[in-house]
């Protein structure tokens, strides 16, 4: 009678299996097998075999380091940004104040506008002779290319993610702030607790779960950045805001499928070890007891 | 009123399923009395945008309304912006999707294409009574050739495309910009931070942004220095000539005489930048000469590019083309819509008249193209003079790419002109060997 529970359970992830393995399986098996061979735009249906020259040739080249750099510091930045300021956006939200719905409307709308939208928007807002960023800047006397400067541009693209994807983690966070019962925070008041407390030893390992889950997805998408960050910059000056996404594009454009595939696994690889790292991080025991 | 909304519920029913039946009758009696009348093949033509999207898109209204029924054929355009148009028609073309018909391609990217099959050979259609009507030789030779790969036709050229220099005719004169050194002065003259009395901004613009346009324009540099990408199946380009014009591209950014985010500039940005007045001279392609006369007027005119001191200018010149995809189930279709538009006396006069330059001498020495397109002797000149035809090879599009990748580094300064230079040599040949091409 279990087994046949068991097995009939199982029915319920065909449809999506149905749907996963023709657009997400077999497009990764085929990326592995790419990322083995020298496949270029003239030799699509005729590669040569690589072996694992992809990979090495990436690893010994500074153009992989320096999108790794890149990545990991746009990664990092923007999704603990994020975090911080959408949990403080949710204790802000959980209190009742007069307009709160309209400021919730009005905090979503970066998540509902489109990513190339929003590139196209900030290409000409940041522009140098047309923008609007530029100009108020220049009455400041304040003199910078935002988009001409290596460490602007990557400060820009980090500062727009975080404009962008705040409202993300905010409601993920807020979700999860109203699941926590009540009675257990009238409890901690009862007992004492004052508010820091009642934030850092109830609530937050109570949202700790949904916190994982917002890092989770927010440094998986990090990684993947692509749209506005290209749309904006192309990746430069230079590479200065080539991510580890735009250099897969630029090798897919050169037509080196073959090695656009290999970046493609690697990165897979490292988003599944980093998202894995932040789950066990954030779900010890350790940290929810200090 | 339970009752009542059931009621409702059930006429409403009743309503949809008359009307279905009623609309599929009416269907099926016209099918019926008409069972002779064809359905038209519909082709679908992807563009990129741009001015001549918007041309192309006009003479597809003309064909549906006067040559659709003639030749049994629907064309579609369907427009894609320029960041996002040469992925596609390379994911569709290579993924063997059925999507469209026919693509543009510039005439440097046929090779790849062809060489990997996924383009459709056009000389069968072309010595075939039945689906030409019209005389090839019509193009001019150097057009043909471009779009040709191992002797087969792989295109049909739609039109040609040059740059130019187009500047300011209120504040410099064509002397004191015709050659790099002096290019270079004057614009530090109409840059603000060396002449706060300037009128505008920058003096000169730069394609800039990593984009196929960017080694485009350097080829310009290049060639006027007298170099060459592809030599004897070897990458030339990190030869002297090469780092002297790499050099010389670099001190646009490192003296500040472009706008500083110049990693941003592509067509409608330089465009806009010289029609703003922002800048007073910059290398823009043809395609902007009616945007900027219309708003300029006489300010503005156009010359060749600049040259190396004492030496001859060099003008870049590509032909943009139409190829059937190999996988279209309608190629025969295609192939009408194709000459239609580039040798019909309708379409191709037509296109002409939008001052289109079709290769073709029917258009070229057409009195309305000429009145519309007035530019154009200068730039039959250039060309004619000038122009330096790009490497007809399936490697060289692949090797543009990387050399894009490297200037960029170049302008940033992260890479040295010649470090630049030698690392896209170095790949070049890794490529050219995969291709079969290295030392051919």
């Amino acid at each position: 009678m279990r087994k046949w529970a068991i097995n009939r359970n199982n029915l319920f992830l065909l449809p999506s299996l149905i749907i996963l393995i023709p657009i997400s399986l077999i497009p990764f098996l085929i990326i592995i097998y790419f990322s083995l061979l020298n496949i270029y735009t003239f030799n699509f249906y005729n590669p040569s075999w690589a072996g694992l020259n992809n990979f090495i040739n990436l690893v010994s080249g500074p153009d992989f380091w320096n999108s790794l750099f890149v990545s990991g510091l746009y990664v990092t930045v923007v999704v603990g940004a994020e975090v911080i300021f959408g949990l403080l956006l949710a204790l802000f939200f959980n209190y009742n104040f007069y307009g709160k719905s309209v400021l919730f409307v009005i905090i979503m709308i970066p998540v509902i506008i489109s990513q190339a939208v929003v590139g196209y928007m900030f290409l000409i807002m940041l522009s140098d002779m047309f923008g609007i960023v530029s100009y108020i800047l220049s009455i400041l006397n304040v003199k910078i290319s935002i988009l001409g400067e290596r460490a602007a541009a990557l400060a820009a693209m980090i500062l727009i993610d975080i404009l962008i994807w705040t409202p993300y983690c905010f409601l993920v966070i807020y979700a999860g702030l109203k699941t926590v019962p009540s009675a257990v925070l009238e409890a901690a008041k009862i007992d004492g607790a004052t508010k820091y407390k009642l934030f850092r030893y109830v609530m937050l390992p109570l949202l700790l779960p949904i916190i994982t889950v917002a890092v989770i997805f927010r440094t998986i998408d990090a990684f993947k950045t692509f749209d506005y960050v290209y749309i904006i910059t192309g990746g430069g000056p230079g590479t200065a805001t080539t991510t580890l996404s735009i250099l897969i594009y630029k090798y897919f454009d050169s037509g080196n499928i073959g090695m656009s595939s290999a970046l493609s696994l690697l990165v897979l690889i490292m988003a599944i070890l980093l998202s894995r790292l932040y789950y066990s991080f954030l779900v010890s025991r350790r940290w929810q007891t200090t | 009123m339970n009752m009542m909304t059931q009621r409702s519920k059930r006429n409403l029913i009743i309503s949809v399923v008359v009307v279905l039946i009623v609309g599929i009758a009416i269907g099926a009696t016209l099918i019926v009395l008409n069972p002779s009348a064809p359905a038209k093949e519909k082709v679908v033509m992807i563009v990129m945008s741009g001015p001549e999207a918007e041309y192309i898109k006009k003479a597809a209204e003309v064909f549906n309304a006067e040559a659709a029924q003639e030749l049994n054929v629907q064309l579609e355009i369907v427009e894609l912006g320029r960041d996002q148009y040469f992925d596609k028609v390379k994911t569709a073309l290579l993924g063997r999707s059925k999507e469209f018909d026919i693509a543009w391609l510039i005439n440097l990217d046929i090779a790849q294409y062809a060489k990997a099959g996924v383009i459709e050979p056009l000389d069968g259609y072309i010595s075939d009574r039945n689906s030409m009507k019209y005389d090839i030789n019509e193009f001019l030779p150097i057009a043909l050739e471009g779009v040709k790969y191992k002797g087969k036709t792989y295109a049909i050229p739609l039109w040609i495309s040059t740059m130019f220099l187009y500047y300011r005719t209120d504040l410099v004169s064509p002397n004191e910009i015709d050659e790099w050194d002096k290019f270079i002065e004057t614009a530090k003259r109409f840059t603000k931070s060396y002449n706060p009395n300037s009128s505008t901004d920058y003096g000169t613009t730069i394609f800039g942004a990593p984009f196929v346009t960017m080694p485009m324009e350097w080829y310009i540099y290049l060639w006027s220095y007298g170099g060459e990408i592809i030599k004897d199946g070897l990458p030339v380009f990190n030869n002297p000539a090469g780092l002297k014009a790499a050099n010389t591209y670099y001190q646009l950014v490192k003296h500040g005489i472009v706008p500083p985010d110049w990693n941003t500039y592509e067509y409608p940005k330089v465009l806009e930048a010289i029609k703003n007045g922002k800048v007073a001279f910059g290398i823009q392609w043809d395609a902007a000469y009616f945007e900027i006369k219309s708003a300029l007027g006489d300010k503005v005119e156009i010359m060749p590019p600049p040259a190396a001191p004492g030496g001859k200018p060099a003008a870049y010149t590509h032909t943009w083309t139409m190829v059937i995809n190999g996988a279209s189930d309608k190629k025969a279709a295609a192939f009408k819509v194709m000459t239609w538009l580039t040798l019909d006396d309708k379409g191709a006069q037509l296109l002409g008249s939008f001052g289109l330059p079709i290769p073709t001498r029917k258009v070229l020495t057409n009195p309305t193209f000429k009145e519309k397109a007035p530019h154009w002797e200068k730039m039959y000149n250039q060309i004619l003079n000038y122009g330096h035809s790009l490497p007809v090879a399936a490697s060289f599009s692949p090797i543009q790419d990387r050399l894009i990748f490297y200037l960029s580094k170049m302008l940033s300064g992260e890479l040295t002109p010649q470090d630049a230079l030698n690392k896209a040599a170095e790949e070049a040949v890794n490529i050219m060997k995969e291709a079969g091409e290295y030392g051919a």
